[in-house]
């Protein structure tokens, strides 16, 4: 037994030897190699730009609004005796000036593999201008500017390079492994030196496994490597997930084209079958799934679309309608129960209007939740159909990863919508209450710190569980067919 | 002999049992295709229909108001899909649908189609125009990749020549069956997307674009047929004539267009939102050159009226001074925003550029461009649309403020009311469609390169077949 093996191994790593041999013998494989490694580095150039162009936006958004907010602040240490002073001590303390000058940075840092996956990060804003009037009808008269054009050409991004780029550099070293030794009549030589089809593939397709893992991890590392100097970056548990997903993708894709020279037709149809595998799966398929899920889903906007229409007008000056109005809002926040308002109260009317557009959000959190949980049920389907639209699935789960999806624009929308919430917090005392604001009522003014949920899920696991069982199936059924081979 | 050729072709596709599944796919993909954009797009329109219909009536429904705060009660914009939506969407699943219209202030473009999707539209939505793009081509290359290497080693090459047939004779022949069989397609598939769609989206045909849809595609299709023949032409082994057009597929439709994005991005960089609005309102507070505040324009125009009118008070000018001044400051606004707005259309523009010339390497992005533009949903229709809009909202936003300045006094800001009719005034905004010969001088460039890809294989399969007879 120990013999046997040992001559196994040596026979496989003789056969090793001579695949490498082959495989540099071709410069045009060197090339290739080298062709695909300089694609990759320019994706992950790509994400690294555009993570750049959000960090330095979001960076001075947040400075400005702080060195506003601190501007503003500056009131309360002014000198009162002064037009001057007095003018900034009345901006600060007055109710309605405080409003005005009173608007807090939310945003969405990019995290860590979003270096790698840029996925719908265009589409989504990723900073919220936050006043205390009504959250949706600020939210949706927010947006990002972003050319049209290149939206619909699409991102040339690591995940692209690894959904699209990597399975044609496996198709075009692997199709024709097989096909082109039976198709010159070399197989029969190569058969009868005790060399079986299933080894020679083997041997083959190990030898392109580590190439493109070279280039993989040279490109990941590289990722983490700029994450890390460049956006003070730690690498984390996603980027390690993104590693695994692309992994297992390149398995995925070997397997197929395992199966395909399993099959022992002629070179001809391999390419074939691989152009057309390529195309089913990284075009036809995905914008199938894609249809299907619309029409499964639907969509509406409309009531949504309207919500940023302002709210103010003479109604807000009938009392009658003010009361009834601050009654409502009472109801929901009965710390407020025993305010100090009255119509005679120069906030009254203020009031008034701040609760109605209070009252109005929370009207609306419910069609905008189901709003968008229909848009996240649209993903979910996506992520879950590994098994059939394995590149659009795997595509939504880098962009989960990366936080570039609708979950997480999600996400960060009710985050944002807290510190509208905690806004109201701080500055309704003042408004129910005391009338003016103070230096105390200020330092409980919230703050807004991106919150990167751990955007690892059940469904991320068990796409790379398809993914990898598929590949083992194809492996399986592969070797059934090629132990028919002689 | 041509015709024979030709025949002959045809009459081996019929007997292959592969090329009916090959059809029967592309068939039930483009009728897929095909429902999905038209039940897309009409309820699309119904949609923005009723979303304008409830906005007017919220419209007409507020109550008696200052006309200021009227016009801050604001408007909405919607895009209505056109016609050709339903064969090219184009950009107009990328731009925003509707926008909220108020004074002092242009909003951006909200709720675009791309926001309400998954990410899988990364990778293409399923349209007419994406089959008659990406797959249409990659079937062309199906039955051309062994027109010519397969006759060559089957040696029947030399029995159709012997039978008097040139070999510029055969390779024509060759092309022209592959290109009338999907020409044939294409003519009816336009045509049965253009009749449903008039039948389920009351929009307007428009013949002119519609043929020059059909002619841009044609010579598309031509290109891919001549590469095709040519290429089979030239590479005797019939996997390796295949391996190349499919990889030439991948990168002139799928690598380049991503590159080239990418590259115009690079080079001209649009400015972030946050930014631009930072500009715009330090510029309308201390003029567009920084040295001309608002409070300086404001007394500015005073003086003036003051002395135009020979009175010594706003308050006995003949109409109401704060309402000439709200709108004096809404069109110094406005001035702002066009100057900062030109540099933004600019960039989009510049960038469309780099493409329309990298188009020069892939006729997919020529075809594109020209599709997009020819069904209405080009970079410039949409800017168009944002224009046609932006015009909207002055004109909405100065007719409100005429009416404080005309039919208010001065300091009844928290008292006076408009007339009841008032609201009804002021009509929705109807967005107009540019006609063809508006949207053809913007793509001439793609165009030009269309014609220069299908004149160049033409001239080179003569070059090439005249070498070969000469070689024999």
């Amino acid at each position: 037994m120990k013999d046997y093996s040992t001559n196994f191994t040596e026979k496989s790593a003789g056969l090793l030897k001579t695949q490498y041999w082959l495989f540099t013998k071709q410069k045009s494989n060197w090339v290739l190699l080298l062709v695909f490694l300089l694609s990759g580095f320019y994706g992950l150039y790509q994400g690294y730009t555009f993570k750049q162009k959000q960090t330095s936006t979001i960076n001075i958004f947040r400075s400005d609004k702080i060195k506003n907010f601190t501007e503003l602040l500056k009131g309360f240490d002014a000198d009162t005796t002064k037009p001057a002073g007095k003018a900034a001590y009345a901006k600060v303390t007055g109710l309605l000036s405080s409003n005005w000058y009173t608007i807090l940075p939310a945003y969405k840092m990019p995290n860590s593999t979003s270096i790698f996956a840029i996925g719908q990060g265009d589409v989504f804003p990723y900073y919220y201008s936050i006043k205390l009037e009504s959250f949706f009808m600020q939210l949706f008269k927010q947006g990002e500017i972003s050319n049209p054009l290149r939206s619909l050409s699409g991102h040339f991004d690591t995940s692209f390079w690894i959904l699209f780029l990597l399975p044609l550099l496996i198709i075009v070293l692997c199709f024709n492994t097989l096909s082109a030794e039976l198709d010159n009549g070399n197989w029969r030589l190569i058969n009868s030196q005790g060399i079986t089809a299933k080894k020679w593939l083997g041997t083959k397709y190990f030898l392109v496994a580590i190439s493109i893992e070279i280039l993989l991890t040279v490109l990941c590392l590289t990722g983490i490597l700029i994450n890390y100097f460049h956006f003070n970056q730690l690498p984390t548990i996603t980027d390690f997930l993104f590693f695994v997903g692309a992994n297992l993708y390149l398995l995925f894709w070997l397997a197929i084209l395992y199966f395909i020279n399993s099959l022992r037709k002629n070179t001809s149809y391999n390419a074939l079958c691989s152009g057309m595998v390529w195309t089913m799966l990284c075009i036809v398929l995905p914008t199938l799934t894609n249809m299907v899920i619309e029409k499964t889903v639907p969509v509406d906007n409309t009531n949504i679309s309207r919500m940023s229409r302002r709210p103010q007008g003479s109604k807000f000056e009938d009392t009658t309608f003010g009361i009834k109005t601050i009654q409502q809002y009472v109801v929901t926040r009965p710390q407020y129960k025993n305010n100090r308002l009255n119509p005679s109260n120069p906030a009254f009317g203020f009031a008034v209007y701040s609760t109605y557009h209070a009252l109005m959000d929370d009207s609306n959190t419910l069609a905008v939740n189901k709003y968008f949980n229909a848009i996240e049920s649209r993903q979910q389907y996506v992520n879950f159909t590994t098994i059939i639209n394995p590149a659009a699935a795997l595509d939504g789960n880098f962009a989960r990863l990366a936080e570039n999806d609708a979950f997480a624009n999600h996400q960060f929308i009710w985050q944002s919508k807290d510190l509208h919430i905690k806004l109201h917090d701080a500055y309704f005392p003042a408004l129910f209450f005391d009338g003016k604001l103070t230096k105390k009522r200020y330092d409980s003014f919230p703050v807004f710190e991106t919150l990167h949920h751990a955007a690892i899920s059940i469904t991320i696991f068990l796409n790379f569980l398809i993914l990898f069982g598929i590949s083992l199936l194809l492996y399986f059924i592969s070797g059934r067919n090629l132990r028919r081979l002689k | 002999m041509l015709y024979k050729i030709i025949n002959n072709e045809w009459l081996q596709w019929k007997r292959d049992s592969r090329i009916k599944w090959l059809l029967l796919f592309l068939l039930l993909i483009s009728m897929l295709a095909l429902w999905h954009q038209l039940s897309f797009q009409s309820n699309l329109s119904t949609i923005r229909l009723n979303a304008q219909e409830s906005s007017r009536k919220e419209w007409l429904a507020q109550e008696l108001k200052h006309p200021h705060m009227a016009a801050h009660f604001g408007n909405y914009a919607y895009k209505k899909p056109s016609l050709l939506h339903c064969f090219d969407p184009g950009l107009s699943i990328y731009t925003g649908t509707s926008v909220y219209m108020e004074p002092h202030r242009q909003n951006d473009f909200l709720f675009s189609k791309s926001q309400e999707s998954d990410s899988s539209m990364r990778f293409g939505w399923l349209s007419p125009a994406l089959i008659c793009q990406l797959i249409l081509p990659l079937l062309i290359i199906l039955f051309s990749f062994n027109a010519i290497n397969i006759e060559k080693n089957n040696g029947t090459l030399a029995l159709l020549l012997s039978q008097g047939a040139s070999y510029r004779q055969i390779l024509f022949a060759k092309t022209m069956a592959v290109f009338l069989l999907f020409e044939l397609f294409f003519s009816g598939y336009l045509l049965l997307t253009v009749l449903s769609s008039h039948h389920f989206i009351n929009a307007g045909v428009a013949i002119p674009a519609i043929f020059y849809v059909w002619l841009t595609y044609s010579l598309y299709f031509l290109c891919w047929s001549l590469l095709g023949v040519f290429v089979s032409s030239k590479i005797n082994n019939v996997g390796s004539s295949m391996a190349l057009l499919l990889l030439m597929w991948m990168c002139t439709n799928v690598i380049i267009p991503r590159v080239s994005a990418n590259l115009a991005e690079n080079k001209y960089p649009v400015i972030s939102n946050y930014q631009f609005k930072k500009e715009i309102s330090e510029a309308v507070a201390k003029g567009l050159d920084g040295h001309n505040s608002s409070d300086e324009r404001a007394m500015k125009i005073e003086k003036e009226m003051l002395a135009k009118y020979k009175v010594d008070s706003v308050q006995q000018l003949p109409f109401n001074f704060e309402g000439f001044i709200m709108q004096q400051s809404e069109d110094y606004t406005s001035k702002v925003y066009d100057h900062y707005f030109d540099d933004i259309f600019q960039s989009l523009k510049n960038q469309k550029k780099v493409q329309s010339w990298v188009a020069a390497f892939s006729p997919f992005i020529a075809v594109r461009n020209v599709s997009m533009a020819g069904c209405n949903a080009s970079l410039e229709s949409e800017i168009d649309f944002q224009v046609q809009a932006e015009n909207y909202r002055r004109g909405f936003v100065q007719n409100m403020n005429n009416d404080m300045k005309d039919k208010s006094a001065y300091g009844t800001f928290d008292t006076y009311r408009v007339d009841k009719n008032k609201y009804g005034e002021i009509k929705d905004l109807q967005v107009a469609n540019r006609p063809l010969t508006w949207e053809i001088p913007l793509v001439l460039v793609e165009t030009i390169w269309l014609l220069v890809w299908a004149t160049g294989l033409l001239l080179l399969m003569l070059w090439s077949s005249k070498k070969q007879t000469l070689n024999r």
